[in-house]
């Protein structure tokens, strides 16, 4: 028995290389059974049917028949999250209302409509982020969530940003128990913060942040997010020194972040 | 050689091949950092990538050889030097869940050993690195509790907290857990840092329900807000006493106190369900019997006739059930003095019980009872405390009867017996006490009339007294004859305060008896003769609310009152003064149209922290005319004044649980929280 698990163990261990951390992405569709086919280009029509080009033949896979695509990154997508990263939102608005529906489907839109979100909440346009997620979420259906954890973190956002708060912490607090996906537990804390913030609890909210901060260190935009939260609240507890260190975290380890530019200096 | 050693049982850690792959990898080592400083690049990074195979599986194969354990140290030496050299990371590529924790296992180890060497620092970098890149692992909380031991040593609060919130609900029910929990817990005690025992024994409270000291620690945690005066923390820590613990002793005595506190706010309904709560979940004997007479005693003051009978029919079965036997569940141990004691209460209560209802219903056969439970209770309890009590409840009864000269002398020998008692201080006073209560207005009024026909037959005291308790019976005209009586005293000129108070009791009394004239002309006496005195502020008081009921409001003279007020509250600082005072000023400003204004001294008195009963009576007065004025306006497209009902609502429901209007509180708190902008 201890042979056999020595074995296991030993098996794909022995051999260790060397490689850039760079990986490139291509167009798929992940069908129900689980297969990733990869494909040059994908169109969608309102049905959710996806017609497929491959070597300059096309098919149609229906929605039922496939979990998600990847579409061809569009062309525009860099220069709107640029614009939102950099604090002009509105400008992006068009450009990503253009991306939202082209790319229906390809997971691009969802990209695009977590965008549109975030420019919405930061414009306290509560109803127009809440129309852009209903819109996912008839997309995507019941596998909304479990395919993008983004989504579901913006849903409490959108939740605590118009006062539909009534369970919100409990059910915070079940996903922070009980879920396995990282990215979906930091994303609870972190919007369990948020939510003891829009009460102005200001100490029990920077627990939840702090504790994002170190033990989620993996998830790059929960750590991001919770290192820049903690430090705007130690600021606003008049703990300085606590806000320097978490700010300063933050600028080194992720300079070219959203958050780092939104820090306070 | 190593498939034979197998064959032979021979441990791994005992392996030579273990000392052969360290020495490689240190020369593989070595060969790469030489080809690295020749210009070598290509050759540098395979040598150094053959030196890592041979650390990587010397330390995942010998487990326990030293050599092994010195691999895994050089392993990240060769990994560090490829990353800061190169640029370029290590695949690992997938790892079996036991070669993880053999990896985290050596960065614990790691961690350990510059902890012993004082070096805390990189001993967390390291722990929260190995936390990062394998999050869970059978060593993960062994890891916790070494980052706790670094965290408790450096008195770094704000990560304990954290911590211990991550722990709890991580490993809730987990004994280590608990422990680790406990420890942080007892250094915030130390400390006296209030925050991180709130946050660390909450945490405790609430995720460890298996553990015996959890509902006591919730329960403390309410008890220490409650003595800072924090109620809304302390009504949180006690409403998680009996969500998380519901059946606990903790749990019942939470529940106790909240229906007691329920009795005292006149909500009734409330005091039934909850004392209903507490008997279902009460220890069987003397617990749960005191549960049945808190919940008969709810029943008994609440208006509803059918719930009054049920009350006494609660408290006669629970008479029978506490009848001493010596198999009786209620007399055993400790507990037999105090069901002794019970029965007493319970009998006193069914007389008092009897005579409201006989007084209500008009019912003589519960007269006639209650006239046989008291006579029984004379014989059976001659020592009893409750004596007083009960002789003027036969008094009352003979009042009842309109047996006045029985009742006279009844309160006579009261007084006489009991002279200390509150009963028998007065038998005049306890006689046209007893009158009101019985509604005998007639005899009440009668006492009066005699008494300003002969008044040397009564002392100053006297006068005063029964004056005072007929202002606040609402018979205010002999309440008015009484302190005029009070005032013509030769004690009203010899005692400035016997004057001070038959003044403010002359001035109420008037205006409540509708001479205006004469009522304000005494309060108006009393500013002027005693402008410093700690009284003005009620006089002020009176004459504003007298000014600003009139139709229409007289802003200008309630003002000019109220600055005589502001005046006394300037160098004696009473928060429920103070709040009656905004409150009056937002009642002038709205009597001139000023919403805006009187919206903010509402909002002001609403939101602060009732420091005291009085003061809270203040808060909950100014939440209620804050929300009369702001509701219509929100409802009327006024949108911004949906977030001052959510604070208002708020502090209400956090301030005021068992208020009989929480429930309306709640429902429309629910309701703004929707429409509140940001």
């Amino acid at each position: 028995m201890k042979t056999h698990m020595l074995s296991n163990l030993l098996r794909g261990l022995l051999l260790l290389s060397l490689v850039p951390a760079l990986v490139h992405a291509q167009a798929f569709v992940e069908l129900v059974n689980g297969q990733r086919v990869p494909v040059d280009r994908i169109l969608s029509r309102p049905d959710g049917t996806l017609a497929v080009f491959r070597d300059g033949q096309s098919t149609d896979i229906a929605r039922d028949q496939y979990i998600r695509a990847v579409g061809v990154q569009p062309e525009r997508m860099d220069e709107a999250t640029r614009l939102v990263n950099e604090g002009q939102g509105a400008q992006a608005v068009s450009i990503l209302n253009d991306i939202f529906r082209a790319s229906s489907y390809q997971t691009w839109d969802v990209s695009a409509g977590l965008l549109l979100i975030r420019v919405h909440l930061a414009e306290n346009n509560v109803v127009s982020a809440q129309q852009t997620l209903d819109q996912l979420k008839r997309r995507y259906g019941d596998r909304t969530f479990t395919l993008f954890p983004d989504v579901q973190a913006k849903d409490w956002s959108i939740r605590i940003a118009g006062g539909q708060i009534s369970g919100l912490e409990e059910e915070l607090t079940d996903v922070i128990r009980d879920s396995d996906n990282r990215a979906l537990v930091g994303g609870a804390l972190i919007a369990r913060g948020d939510l003891k913030l829009a009460r102005t609890q200001l100490r029990p909210a920077v627990l939840d942040y702090l504790r994002a901060a170190h033990f989620y260190r993996g998830q790059e935009d929960v750590h991001a997010q919770a290192l820049l939260k903690a430090g705007q609240v130690f600021t606003q507890l008049g703990e300085t020194a606590n806000a320097r260190r978490f700010l300063t975290e933050l600028r080194t380890q992720y300079p070219e972040s959203p958050y780092s530019a939104r820090a306070p200096q | 050689m190593e498939t034979e050693l197998e064959k032979a049982e021979v441990p791994r850690s005992e392996f030579p091949r273990a000392v052969i792959r360290f020495v490689q990898g240190t020369i593989l080592f070595d060969a790469a950092k030489t080809a690295k400083s020749s210009g070598q690049d290509d050759a540098a990074q395979q040598r150094a990538a053959q030196a890592a195979n041979q650390f990587y599986n010397a330390f995942l194969q010998y487990e326990g050889n030293e050599y092994a354990r010195r691999s895994g140290l050089q392993f990240e030496e060769v990994r560090n030097w490829i990353r800061e050299t190169f640029d370029r990371e290590i695949n690992i590529g997938q790892q079996s869940a036991e070669a993880t924790e053999r990896i985290f296992r050596r960065e614990l180890d790691r961690a350990e050993e510059l902890l012993r060497a004082g070096n805390t620092v990189e001993a967390e970098r390291i722990i929260l690195g190995a936390l990062t890149q394998y999050p869970i692992t059978r060593y993960t909380q062994g890891a916790l509790n070494t980052l706790g031991r670094i965290w408790m040593d450096q008195k770094n609060f704000w990560q304990l907290m954290m911590l211990a919130e991550h722990l709890a609900e991580e490993y809730p029910d987990d004994n280590s857990v608990a422990n680790m929990l406990l420890r942080f817990g007892r250094l915030m005690l130390d400390e006296e840092h209030e925050f991180g025992i709130e946050v660390v024994l909450g945490a405790f409270g609430r995720n460890f329900p298996g553990h015996p000291n959890a509902p006591v620690m919730l329960f403390s945690l309410g008890t220490r807000a409650q003595e800072r005066g924090e109620m809304a923390d302390a009504n949180r820590f006690f409403n998680e006493v009996v969500a998380y613990h519901p059946g606990s002793q903790m749990a019942t005595r939470v529940l106790t106190q909240r229906g007691a506190e329920a009795l005292r706010e006149r909500n009734f309904d409330q005091a039934v369900e909850i004392f209903a709560q507490v008997r279902d979940q009460a220890l069987p004997g003397f617990q749960r019997a005191q549960a049945i007479r808190g919940l008969a005693d709810a029943k008994l003051r609440s208006d509803d006739r059918e719930r009054q009978r049920e009350g006494l029919a609660d408290l006669q079965a629970l008479k029978q059930r506490l009848q001493p036997a010596d198999d009786s569940i209620y007399y055993r141990g400790a507990d037999a003095e105090r069901s002794a004691a019970l029965l007493e209460s319970v009998r006193f209560n069914i007389a008092l019980a009897l005579i409201r209802m006989a007084r209500e219903e008009g019912n003589e056969e519960y007269r006639n009872e209650a006239a046989g439970v008291l006579a029984r209770f004379r014989e059976d309890y001659p020592q009893s405390e409750n004596m007083p009590g009960v002789m003027s409840s036969l008094g009352r009864i003979y009042l009842q009867q309109g047996r006045f000269d029985a009742a006279t002398e009844m309160f006579n020998e009261l007084s006489r017996r009991f002279p200390e008692s509150d009963e028998g201080r007065d038998a005049l006073f306890a006689l046209v006490r007893a009158a009101i209560e019985e509604e005998q207005l007639e005899v009440a009024r009668d006492a009066v009339s005699r008494m300003v026909q002969q008044p040397d037959s009564y002392s100053d005291e006297q006068i005063f007294q029964v004056s005072e308790l007929m202002f606040r019976n609402q018979l205010s005209e002999e309440a008015m004859l009484g302190f005029e009586l009070a005032l013509s005293r030769p004690r009203a000129a010899e005692n400035v305060t016997f004057r001070q108070r038959a003044m403010l009791g002359l001035g109420q009394s008037a205006l409540a008896a509708g001479n205006t004239e004469r009522g304000l002309e005494v309060l108006g006496e009393f500013i002027e003769e005693f402008p410093t005195n700690a009284m003005v502020v009620d006089a002020g008081m009176i004459l504003a609310d007298e000014y600003l009921s009139r139709d229409p409001p007289e802003t200008a003279r309630t003002r000019e009152a109220l600055q005589h007020v502001g005046r006394i509250l300037r160098s004696r600082r009473n928060p429920a003064d103070q709040a009656r005072l905004d409150i009056a000023l937002g009642r002038i400003a709205l009597a001139e149209g000023n919403v805006g204004a009187a919206l903010a001294d509402f909002y002001r008195v609403g939101v602060s922290r009732p420091e005291s009963p009085e003061h809270g009576e203040q808060v909950k007065r100014a939440i209620e005319f804050g929300l009369a004025q702001a509701e219509p306006m929100a409802r009327g497209g006024d949108s911004d004044k949906w977030s001052l009902i959510v604070d208002l609502t708020q502090q209400f429901i956090d301030n005021f649980p068992l208020d009989r209007r929480a429930e309306q509180m709640r429902t429309l708190n629910i309701r703004a929280i929707g429409l509140a902008q940001d």
